[in-house]
């Protein structure tokens, strides 16, 4: 990543700005799912402006950077919402109001992308062949991020994230049929 | 998968994206060259390019609040954007407001569309018409406002009746189920006809667009598709997009300027098709699939899949769905009052198609298509001779004069019917006498292979190709000395031959009688030498290019295989049998290629793919066809034991009886399709136990099409 400058510290330090994304993403996604219409839209890039607000607020230098806060951002939406899913995936359910309102935004999702751990799954299989591409995904589909701010935040060219969104899209639309066997998104 | 190969599969990926749908496959063939993974791979990949929303990002809006507007809930999503149910605070009444999603608000095709959609559904002000209020633009938020129609969809209707959960419509198959569909078709037919008299096609009529209201009555939603005449069009409104399943063909070929009103009439049938049936009238796994569906087949009949269903009602639902526009109704207008004479229980327009009709939707020469489709071994399908295959008990009456070619007159002779299995060989049965000159006679549906013989020894042959129902038939046929016939022939000795294991699209057939085959394809002089003869129609693209740089020596091709027949039946002779063709590729010993075991080159069979993908433009295809295709009897190695030159090079070649070819690799059962015309393997990458199938799209003519002529030895 050419933004490496913004973490000295390393993979350590990468690490805790992780996490420190992911917690607040984390509750911004309870607190901005509570209370809300049902039926209402959830907006991804409207949390992580707020996040990265929040962040910028707490005088934390490293993230002077929007674009390089974006990559996190994006990173951190997928963790939050693929490790909600799991969560739900794997324990029975308690009538908790935070729990149901962060299924609520598994769930927008989900409607978009099929089962979220078959996705992340898929993610992971494609990292493996080209890491940018997940990257493109995670901006745009878990970031939210418009075509121009996935570029931007990727040093290239809008139409090269173009055409790799659309490869990649295909290629997990087409791997995540072939692993599960049908089609797990609904139709439209 | 190593970094090189990956490079490779993004790289092709993304060239073939850029193309039309129909063109990629070639394209394909030809970049991975005889790559076989790497074709799959990349195929799976475009395959699941869909167009429905996996992974498109949910919706962004900046706030719920847009002017005088309050967002209160999603309730859909159409073409162009979501729809949301909204309050208005200065009028103080609901409506309903559709968003173009953030992500597309720097995209002028989007944005373009979106407007259009307004400017067009504006226009019109009808009761079967969600009428539109106004359009706005707030910050990056570009939406309009329209009238908010209390009820559901009607595909969330048909889901409700399919899974017998409740809904509004009265209970299926009663007849107030059939009466209140055809009351919601007409509705709905009333709309957009009336649309149409201002110059407005809808282009994606669907359940999904049709809102039912407290009511019962029927509203037209979402003109995101929408091509208003007056406004002209734009460059995205031909490309296939949104959902297949109710397309008419001319839209999923992304004809263009071929999608007119008549479109809607194919989509509205294609509704009423599902209300008759409760199933979409192509199914498939992706877009792809349900469009190469629509492209190449006709769908179940409604009778067939539910008795229940009132006749004239299953009637009125195939005129409207007929493949070709001109055989559908010929306006909205019409379709919408021939529900209404249903209704009335009045005599209705709709009836079965007449064998006239059949033949013209059968061998109508079109225009040579925007893109060459398919290669390898192609196989036309003949639009809806289909179901009528079915053995029948009724003959069709068949006048044939025949005349020698010398004199143009009558000739004393007799005539001889041999009945032949669908694959073109010979049965059991034994053969009819068809009397004397002219002959007069009837003879069960099915493939037969006419013999006659004048008392001067001349001869002719032809293939009969009876659908069941099918109206009187009038032929001529051209008498000729066998040695004058058989020049520039080959015997083809297949005696003993039979498919049996040899290839899994072929019958089980009893041996092919020995027979003379062309040994090269007909050429441009010899087809111009028959037009010149006898005034018969040259190749559209002829008059269309310079044809002074068209080699004489060239295999003549442009033509329908009508044409070609006409060639054929002026010399004394057929076409070659699907199963004289099968042998040839394959020989006595089922050979994987004409020439034997030898894997293919250039050298074998020439380049006449690369044709294929030379352009847009009947120029550039033109010129492409010249620099790739090669005189006859170019490819020596290509030849078969027998001396025949270009079977498995070159063009492509038609043939004189229908196989039942399966769609990818399934095979058509009888009671499926007959599908008329096929060639000679071009492509010789993907084989399906030994066999290279391949579809084309159409009875047209096409650049890389061409024939040979073929007779029996001896009867």
């Amino acid at each position: 990543m050419s933004e490496q400058q913004h973490t000295p510290g390393g993979a350590e330090s990468s690490e805790g700005l992780f996490s420190l994304v992911y917690d607040e993403l984390y509750g911004l996604a309870k607190r901005s799912m509570n209370g809300q219409s049902p039926g209402h839209t959830l907006q991804p890039t409207a949390l992580v402006n707020e996040a990265y607000l929040k962040v910028l607020k707490s005088g934390n230098s490293q993230w002077s950077n929007r674009e390089h806060f974006l990559n996190f951002a994006a990173k951190a939406m997928r963790h939050v919402l693929v490790d909600h899913a799991r969560k739900k995936d794997a324990v029975k359910r308690r009538s908790s109001g935070e729990r149901v309102a962060l299924d609520q935004v598994v769930q927008e999702f989900e409607k978009r992308s099929g089962n979220l751990l078959a996705l992340d799954a898929g993610l992971e299989a494609l990292a493996n062949r080209d890491p940018q591409l997940v990257t493109i995904v995670e901006l745009h589909f878990f970031g939210g991020c418009s075509f121009e701010e996935t570029a931007s935040a990727l040093g290239m060219k809008t139409k090269e994230v173009k055409s790799g969104w659309v490869f990649a899209r295909s290629w997990l639309n087409n791997h995540l049929k072939s692993e599960l066997g049908h089609k797990i998104h609904p139709n439209p | 998968m190593d970094s090189s190969r990956w490079t490779e599969t993004r790289r092709i990926h993304g060239a073939a994206l850029d193309l039309p749908i129909d063109e990629r496959e070639s394209f394909l063939r030809l970049e991975c060259g005889g790559d076989l993974a790497l074709y799959n791979e990349i195929k799976s990949i475009l395959d699941a390019e869909s167009p429905d929303e996996f992974l498109q990002s949910p919706p962004v809006i900046e706030a719920v609040h847009l002017g005088d507007f309050d967002l209160m809930a999603e309730i859909g999503s159409g073409s162009t954007g979501i729809v949301y149910r909204a309050w208005q605070h200065s009028l103080s009444r609901e409506v309903a407001l559709k968003l173009l999603p953030r992500h597309f608000a720097d995209n002028k095709e989007r944005v373009a569309r979106f407007q259009r959609e307004a400017r067009a559904a504006g226009k019109l002000r009808h009761p079967g018409i969600a009428s539109i209020f106004g359009v706005s633009c707030e910050g990056t938020s570009h939406f309009f406002t329209m009238e908010l129609i209390d009820g559901v969809d009607l595909a969330a209707e048909l889901s409700a009746i399919r899974k017998g959960e409740p809904n509004s419509l009265p209970e299926a198959n009663s007849f107030a189920y059939f009466d209140y569909i055809a009351k919601l078709i007409k509705g709905c037919a009333d709309a957009l006809s009336f649309a149409h008299g201002i110059g407005v096609v809808h282009r994606d009529v669907k359940p999904h667009n049709i809102m039912i209201d407290g009511n019962g009555l029927p509203h037209l939603v979402d003109f995101g598709l929408a091509k208003d005449v007056a406004l002209g069009s734009i460059t995205i409104t031909d490309r296939v997009e949104g959902t297949p399943y109710y397309m008419s063909p001319e839209q999923a070929r992304a004809s263009q300027g071929g999608v007119g009103p008549s479109t809607d009439v194919y989509s509205l049938g294609a509704v009423l098709y599902e209300l008759l049936t409760l199933a979409r009238p192509y199914e498939g796994r992706t877009a792809k699939e349900v469009i190469d569906k629509i492209l190449i087949r006709d769908p179940k009949p409604v009778l067939a899949s539910n008795k229940a269903v009132p006749k004239d009602l299953a009637l009125i639902c195939g005129k409207a769905m007929e493949r070709l526009p001109e055989f559908r109704y010929e306006s909205m207008l019409a379709f919408e009052e021939d529900l209404q004479r249903f209704l009335d229980r009045g005599p209705i327009l709709a009836a079965p198609p007449s064998m006239r009709r059949r033949a013209l939707r059968f061998c109508k020469a079109q225009r040579l298509p925007v893109s060459v489709a398919a290669v390898g071994m192609f196989i036309a399908v003949s639009a809806n001779v289909a179901a009528k295959w079915q053995a029948t008990s009724h003959f069709v009456s068949v006048h044939i004069q025949a005349t020698l070619a010398d004199e143009r007159v009558a000739v004393v002779g007799e005539g001889w019917a041999y009945p032949l299995n669908t694959d073109g060989f010979p049965t059991e049965a034994e053969p009819v006498s068809l009397g004397k000159n002219p002959f007069n006679f009837e003879l069960p549906p099915g493939t037969w292979k006419c013999w006659f013989q004048a008392e001067g020894g001349q001869v002719s042959e032809l293939f009969l190709v009876l659908p069941s129902g099918s109206e009187p038939l009038s032929l001529t046929t051209i008498l000729r000395p066998t040695e004058e016939a058989r020049r520039g022939m080959v015997l083809v000795d297949a005696g003993g031959w039979d498919a049996n294991g040899s290839c899994p699209f072929l019958a089980i057939g009893s041996e092919i009688p020995p027979f003379w085959a062309d040994r090269f394809e007909v050429t441009v002089d010899q087809y111009r030498e028959f037009c010149e003869a006898t005034g018969h129609r040259t190749p559209v693209f002829w008059g269309e290019v310079d044809l002074g740089l068209l080699p004489g020596d060239y295999p003549a091709t442009g033509m329908t295989i009508e044409d070609a027949k006409a060639y054929a039946s002026w010399k004394g002779k057929r076409l070659l049998s699907h199963a004289e063709f099968d042998y040839l590729l394959h020989g006595k010993m089922g050979s994987p290629y004409c020439w034997g075991d030898e894997e293919p080159t250039i050298e074998h069979r020439g380049d006449v793919l690369r044709s294929v993908d030379a352009g847009e433009t009947l120029e550039e295809r033109f010129l492409g066809f010249l620099k790739h295709v090669r005189p006859v009897g170019t490819f020596p190695l290509g030849a078969t034991p027998d001396g025949l030159l270009d079977i498995g090079g070159n063009v492509s070649e038609y043939l004189g009886t229908p196989a039942f070819w399966g769609i990818g690799d399934t095979r058509l059962t009888q009671d499926t399709k007959v599908l008329e015309i096929h060639s000679s393997y071009l492509e010789i990458r993907e084989r399906v136990d030994g066999r290279y199938a391949h579809i084309a799209h159409s009875t047209g003519s096409f650049l890389h099409i061409g024939f040979r002529c073929a007779q029996t030895d001896s009867h």
